[in-house]
């Protein structure tokens, strides 16, 4: 389980995060949504220790990120995570094996070579790919890198897999497929998913729990039925895409 | 004015301070972890080797025009090309042969360090190496430091010689100066602490031309123009570096009788 208290975080004089709580209980998919630079990829970051809060707590199973004594906790606490960046961040110098083989490598060693090579075409597999273990990232469609950073993600066998933004960027219809994989994923490996997105379509197919961000805090959370009604006004202006509510998004940056 | 002026200061103080922490991470990470072998002699191999073309080029012309110039110097203050292998042979040895090598080096080297490891942070790929257990100051920054602290040197020694030889070439066969002068000339008045003194700058520029292009290389941000941006800095900031600090370095080297 997840757990963020009272988190702050502030780039400069921009306070992203004012105060931000919230539960993540296993098993769960929970998707955040919420407008563009309102701190949604900054949370996911604070949760598996690439950025550190200014106040407030992170708990991974009991454990708080931002108190890790050492790299070696840390990345104790991070092995429990796998994340699927936003443009996939594979690593172009190295072959697509050589990249979903690379948390295995460095976070579970100890495990030999053919060993390896099995997982890493069974998590290909998974994801729908097979036999491109010897292609280069550069020579893969932007459907495909996900794909393959899925594979990355999940191929440590982790209990959490955070999703940052997985289908922008992609047609309509592999970001349905995307969609579809996640799910998958899912099931078949009973994991917990934390997802943040703008695309409410796929957010409504994905998650168990939808949590909305404005302002740096979780203002309201419910099942996606429960969002899709909801008689917030900052949530309905967002679900339904609307220029017009209390949310001020500036036609000019000058007004 | 002042405000600017404090501003400025607190950017210089906070650069310098996380540039420490970075070098203090890579010399925690070279004494404690087993350096990846197989990355390092890629580096090497990028760093030293890939180098050759261009270093050989630049020091023979340096040597050679040395020659030209010191050659016709000195026939018109002495009547005859004096000392043309001495003036040569030190001028190479101490400060032009490690100087010109790092500054190409810091154009070769540190520009595509710079670039490559911007383009990872903007694209999170440093970010990615951090969940998937990898610390990218070890796994990026350490086979790049210690290949470029390792071949600097030995291109600089490589360098010195082609120099002089450039230098024999001009002075044997356009000054009508016979082999033998020019090679007395070196051999009797340089002293191996004057080869010394070159090579330990070169250490130091070395050790310039990586921690900038690395740290600046971790530091980018802004997309694509930010990897232009932190590419021109590595080379501007570590050739700047590197001439200021020669100045400083050949002071105290000659202070403690090296050279």
């Amino acid at each position: 389980m997840i757990e963020l208290k009272d988190v702050c975080k502030s780039f400069g004089s921009r306070r992203v995060l004012r105060g931000m709580d919230l539960d993540i209980p296993d098993g769960q998919t929970i998707t955040i949504i919420g407008g563009s630079g309102t701190g949604k990829s900054v949370t996911l970051k604070i949760m598996v220790g690439l950025l550190k809060p200014e106040k407030g707590q992170v708990l991974v199973d009991g454990a708080d990120v931002a108190e890790a004594a050492s790299e070696e906790e840390l990345f104790e606490t991070q092995s429990k995570f796998g994340f699927l960046f936003q443009g996939a961040a594979l690593f172009d110098s190295l072959t697509v094996g050589e990249n979903v083989a690379f948390g295995i490598r460095n976070l579970k060693k100890d495990i030999p070579d053919s060993r390896v090579r099995k997982i890493v075409s069974e998590k290909l597999d998974l994801v729908g790919l097979s036999g491109v273990e010897s292609l280069k990232p550069a020579e893969l469609s932007g459907g495909m890198k996900k794909r393959v950073g899925l594979a990355r993600a999940i191929a440590h066998e982790p209990k959490y897999i955070v999703y940052d933004e997985p289908t922008t960027g992609l047609d309509p219809i592999t970001a349905d497929v995307i969609n579809e994989l996640i799910v998958d994923i899912q099931k078949k490996l009973n994991v917990t998913s934390i997802v943040v997105t703008h695309d409410m379509v796929s957010a409504y197919k994905i998650s168990n729990q939808i949590a909305m961000i404005y302002e740096g805090k979780i203002i309201s959370t419910g099942t996606p039925g429960e969002i899709k009604n909801s008689s917030n006004p900052y949530v309905r202006q967002f679900v339904t895409g609307s220029s017009q509510g209390p949310i001020k998004v500036k036609l000019r940056e000058w007004e | 004015m002042s405000e600017y002026l404090r501003e400025r200061y607190y950017e210089i103080v906070e650069t310098l301070g996380e540039v420490a922490i970075m070098v203090a991470d890579l010399f925690k990470s070279i004494l404690r972890y087993r350096v990846d072998l197989e990355l390092f002699f890629a580096q090497a191999s990028r760093i030293g080797v890939d180098s050759l073309p261009v270093v050989s080029i630049t020091s023979i012309f340096v040597g050679m025009v040395l020659a030209l110039q010191t050659g016709y110097s000195f026939q018109n203050v002495f009547n005859e090309p004096l000392y043309v292998g001495t003036v040569v042979g030190f001028s190479i040895l101490k400060e032009l042969g490690p100087v010109f090598t790092a500054i190409v080096v810091a154009g070769r080297i540190g520009a595509s360090i710079a670039a490559e490891l911007g383009t990872m942070k903007v694209t999170e790929q440093i970010d990615a190496l951090y969940t998937l257990g990898t610390n990218p100051v070890r796994y990026l920054g350490v086979p790049r430091f210690l290949a470029a602290f390792l071949m600097l040197p030995i291109l600089t020694i490589y360098a010195d010689g082609i120099g002089i030889f450039g230098g024999y070439l001009v002075a044997t066969a356009k000054l009508g100066i016979p082999a033998s002068t020019y090679w007395n000339d070196i051999l009797n008045n340089i002293d191996i602490d004057v080869v010394v003194h070159g090579v330990l700058k070169s250490f130091a520029f070395a050790a310039i031309v990586a921690t900038t292009a690395c740290y600046v290389g971790f530091k980018t941000s802004g997309g694509a123009e930010g990897v232009g941006q932190a590419t021109t800095q590595a080379v501007v900031v570590s050739m700047v570096a590197i001439l200021i600090s020669d100045y400083f370095l050949s002071a105290i080297l000659v202070a403690f009788g090296i050279g």
